[in-house]
């Protein structure tokens, strides 16, 4: 008797997890097929195969020269920021942890803060504008550096507390200096977190809208994810291209995330828990 | 002697690099707001003046601020709700069933909160498309015609519309860290609540629900948090309209900005911060005490 | 910790010498390998892309476009662009002078004096003048707004053109009975519904408050929410809704629908810009919409109304920017009575640089009649340096809450807070 129930139990909970595999793939499924439709066909987001199956579509975005560059800028910013978030984060982190000063208190604090509060868009942009760094990769890196860092310190602080101290005094007694000390013994224990540090700090700066959007001016210098929004408001009657040119966003998102799901998934959720 | 050695061991220049990027592009603009607030700044000014609490009390006697400020907590509310209820229902469905797929299962909800905003926004304005959408072609083929709506056009559901894209978007996230808690909590808990005789609904409510306490005040408090500093979302579903229906703060910040009006976006921005700290203040507090545990 | 201190202090300094001194440079204007020309992305980009081929193959100069988001944003965007002195070289903007005090006069290249006005017609030129000087060249032509109906179902009800407000209402109920959408409002796509109250300016509003009123609220003298007949025109706005004379469900309509519902006949009329006939023409071709769409002003009254007309845009040369002599010669280039040709090959509108030939479209002849007849007025958002702003979502708001004392004194405090943020003198 138990053992039925069981299974119907078990029944139950496999069409709603194959229910809700459905709801959130839908769109998804809709984005795909339709963009190899013509543009009235897309128009009507039917999930079906393209009577007349184009790759118009397709020729016609990446003929554009602002969805490679788009690309190519996410790149550059989504890395230059990861490494610079890292290091820096480690540094302060070690030793913060390691130290009890009064100034190490307070920067935990300040940046514990930073967590919470939000960025103060528009002081922001006067301020990147005095300093001649608004509209420029530098300062939009710096921005998002400033941004991320306080999560990432708040997570490596943490894990700093499982690595023994007598490992930095062993180093000590060899005679290491402090900042060789740091790299070549302290990162390489710092694996674990720095990867899910990498992770959040990578989907963080690729899928972001605001900063770009408030912080660059020059078309040149757009992200793919401020691409999307110019070209779907100038493509927004021609569905089939604007599922094309979507299709072509998620892709490298799509695989590099089928590949490493496992340390994506819990990267972003175990950073939630800590952070 | 040793005291030396630590100081040398751990300068403090460490420090310097996080200091100044985190000083100089989020601390400094955010002390500066509290001044600009008190503003007349505006694009075509060069000289600033000091007007007091002006723009908060223009902010405030403005319906559009608030139909913004319902609009944003309302919205921050149910999508904090909903997506911890389900991801939480989902979890605990999950967790105590034998399930073959549950990992590809567990990659495919997740997948939407790794997809940019934007896109989302975009693919939801088709979905909820009144006449072509999925959503309303759905609802007719299954005889349900009635409850087909213009999702994002009526005034009255549009905000509705927005906060259930965002629930699809977010409770993967939800449920993949209930579902981690539910797996940490030791079986000897439930074996011994069995001699008991406790039954499942007793057994959620009595070990479940305590043992997971964490994960949901964390669940919870960050959901607020990100919820209301909600954005490009809105922006690209509905751009705020129709006429004011899902205005949101940040949303509203952007069209003082547009109009160049940066001493009352600020103030606004400043309001946000307020709202924010205030929801967010007990989860410091709750972290740090967790922190002692550790 | 004071050596901390000491580091950031040193960090910051660094910084400052490093971002100032890429300042410092003198400009000297020699010839550059690519000039930059910023547009709204709802621009025709095919008549400008072979334009700029021609003015390459004469000058070996290439022209990069950059489309930008039109509407509000573009305007922030170039602003910001200037605050960073990130200038384009050449920048297409909204017609009227308002856009010299929005971008500051000092920070716009004078343009007074310069031959290529020499051909500019008169009335146009004039629109141009700021206090006696010229910013702007016109680009594109002179364009107006209005009510476009469909021929065939007018032939259909067997109606004609309005001979004044109560008329147009008749029509457009025998329209209602005759199973026709009266009129399709894209309230989804925001801008064009603000079209109504527009054209509904010159008809009701300029006979009662006259030049003088405009004058007045040029300095901030008259309250828009104490204009009665303004009033008038929210009101009567609302009663066209509530009489049901807009499409079911038109808080979803859109732009592109709108087009496609006009030029099919399930639409009677739409109020619209004729920036929209040379979109209609490329769906459904010249002569479809020559002889399907016509055009006429929002009847008073009394009679069949004024015309409203909205001059050409304007292209624009920052005085920062690094090309200055060739961004002109680019100017020049493309107001040359040819490259006006090769525009007007994809656009409408009445040609602003004599020498120009073109066939005007039907509609186009009777607003020139109407402005022959001194019965047309310039759009009232040209005639004043301040703006209405936020307009399209007040209208949808008025939309939902009916309520037209609250839409006013809306519209009034962003007016007044607009001239007060540009600085205008009044305000």
């Amino acid at each position: 008797m138990t053992n039925k129930r069981t299974i119907t139990y078990q029944t139950i909970i496999y069409v709603v997890c194959i229910l809700l595999s459905v709801i959130v793939l839908v769109p998804f499924i809709m984005m795909f097929v339709n963009s190899f439709k013509g543009i009235r066909e897309s128009a009507l987001f039917r999930i079906s195969l393209p009577k007349k199956p184009t790759l118009t579509n397709y020729k016609t975005v990446l003929s554009k020269l602002y969805f490679w560059r788009g690309m190519r800028n996410s790149l550059i910013l989504s890395i230059s920021v990861t490494l610079l978030v890292n290091f820096t984060g480690a540094m302060a982190a070690f030793v913060i942890q390691r130290k009890n000063g009064i100034l190490c208190k307070w920067t935990y604090y300040a940046l514990f803060a930073g967590i919470i509060i939000p960025v103060s868009i528009i002081p922001t942009i006067q301020l990147m504008m005095q300093t001649r760094i608004h509209n420029t990769y530098i300062g939009l890196i710096l921005f998002y550096t400033a941004v991320n860092l306080p999560f990432t310190v708040f997570l490596l602080t943490g894990f700093m507390k499982t690595i023994p101290k007598e490992i930095d005094e062993a180093a000590m007694i060899e005679g290491c200096g402090p900042f060789r000390m740091f790299v070549q013994l302290i990162i390489p224990l710092l694996k674990t977190p720095l990867v899910t540090s990498t992770i959040v700090t990578i989907t963080a700066v690729w899928n972001d809208f605001s900063a770009p959007f408030y912080l660059i001016s020059d078309s040149k210098k757009w992200p793919i994810v401020i691409s999307v929004y110019n070209f779907v408001s100038q493509y927004y009657t021609d569905w089939g291209t604007v599922f094309a040119f979507m299709t072509l966003v998620l892709l490298p998102v799509i695989i590099v995330y089928g590949f490493l799901q496992r340390y994506i998934i819990a990267g972003l959720t175990t950073g939630a828990v800590k952070g | 002697m040793i005291k030396r050695n630590l100081q040398t061991r751990y300068p403090n220049w460490f420090l310097g690099p996080a200091i100044f990027l985190f000083g100089f592009l989020f601390v400094i603009p955010t002390l500066t707001s509290f001044y600009y607030s008190l503003t007349d700044w505006n694009i075509n000014r060069r000289v600033i003046t000091f007007v007091g609490l002006k723009n908060f009390k223009e902010l405030f006697a403005d319906i559009k601020f608030r139909a913004t400020l319902s609009n944003t907590l309302i919205y921050s509310f149910s999508v904090t709700f909903a997506r911890n209820f389900l991801g939480l229902l989902f979890a605990i469905m999950l967790n105590t069933a034998f399930l073959k797929g549950r990992n590809l299962f567990r990659v495919i909800v997740f997948l939407p909160y790794i997809i940019a905003p934007v896109v989302i926004g975009y693919l939801f304005t088709a979905i909820y498309h009144p006449v072509n959408g999925i959503l309303n072609q759905t609802l007719t083929f299954f005889g349900l015609g009635f409850l087909a709506k213009d999702w994002l056009n009526d005034p009255s559901i549009a905000l509705f519309s927005t906060i259930m894209t965002d629930v699809w978007r977010t409770t993967g996230f939800s449920m993949v860290i209930y579902l981690a808690g539910l797996q940490a909590i030791p079986h000897e808990y439930y074996e011994s609540s069995d001699i008991d005789g406790a039954n499942g609904f007793k057994k959620l409510i009595h070990i479940t629900l305590p043992l997971l306490a964490p994960s949901i005040t964390v669940n919870v408090v960050l959901a607020l948090i990100g919820t209301m500093k909600v954005f490009v979302m809105i922006l690209v579903l509905t751009n705020g309209g129709p006429g004011y229906a899902t205005e949101v703060i940040n949303t509203y910040i952007m069209s003082m900005f547009s109009l160049g009006l940066y001493g009352s976006g600020t103030a606004a921005n400043i309001i946000l911060s307020i709202l924010i700290v205030i929801i967010g203040l007990p989860v410091l507090l709750i972290l740090k005490k967790r922190e002692v545990e550790l | 910790m004071k050596k901390v201190f000491a580091f950031t202090v040193f960090l910051l300094m660094a910084a400052t010498l490093l971002f100032a001194g890429g300042a410092a440079e003198v400009t000297t204007p020699k010839k550059p390998s690519s000039l930059t020309v910023v547009i709204p992305n709802t621009t025709m980009q095919e008549p400008l892309e072979r334009i700029f081929a021609q003015f390459t193959a004469e000058t070996g100069i290439k022209v990069e476009i950059q489309a930008l988001p039109a509407g509000e944003e573009y305007g922030r965007l170039l602003q910001t662009r200037f605050a960073t002195k990130d200038y384009p070289d050449v920048f297409t903007m909204d017609p009227g002078i308002k856009q010299y005090t929005k971008f500051g006069v000092d920070r716009l290249h004078e343009m007074t004096g310069d031959p290529l006005f020499d051909n500019v017609l008169d009335a146009s030129l004039n629109f141009q003048l700021y206090k006696g000087k010229l910013y702007g060249a016109p680009w594109g032509g002179t364009g107006t707004y209005g009510v476009y109906y469909n021929k065939d179902v007018f032939k259909a009800l067997g109606v004609g053109t309005p001979k004044n407000y109560n008329d147009f209402l008749s029509i457009l109920k025998k329209a209602k009975s005759a199973g026709y959408i009266p009129i399709y409002e894209a309230a989804k796509s925001e801008w064009p519904l603000q079209v109504f109250s527009l054209i509904a300016w010159p008809s009701f509003v300029d006979p009662e408050i006259g030049d003088e009123g405009v004058a007045k609220l040029e300095v901030n003298e008259l309250r828009l929410n104490e204009i009665a007949s303004l009033r008038d025109v929210f009101s009567r706005y609302v009663a066209l809704r509530d009489m049901g004379l807009f499409q079911d469900g038109y808080q979803a309509g859109t732009y592109e629908e709108q087009m496609e519902f006009l030029a099919t006949g399930k639409a009677a009329v739409a109020f619209q810009i004729s920036n929209f006939i040379p979109s209609l023409i490329a769906k459904f071709g010249e002569d479809y919409v020559t002889e399907k769409i016509g055009w006429f002003p929002l009847p008073s009254d009394t009679d069949e109304g004024i015309a409203m007309l909205t001059p050409a845009h304007q292209l624009l040369v920052p005085s920062g920017g690094k090309n200055i002599p060739y961004a002109m010669d680019l100017v020049r280039f493309m107001t040359k009575p040819e490259m006006q040709q090769i525009y007007f090959e994809y656009n409408t509108g009445i040609p602003v640089y004599k020498g120009v030939t073109k066939e005007l479209l039907p509609y186009e002849k009777e607003v020139l009649a109407f402005d022959q007849r001194g019965k047309a007025k310039i759009n009232i958002q040209n005639r004043l340096s301040s703006s209405f702003t936020d307009f399209p979502k007040i209208l949808q708001n008025l939309l939902i809450t009916s309520n037209v004392t609250e839409a006013l004194n809306r519209m009034d405090e962003n007016y007044r807070k607009t001239g007060n943020a540009r600085a205008l003198p009044g305000f």
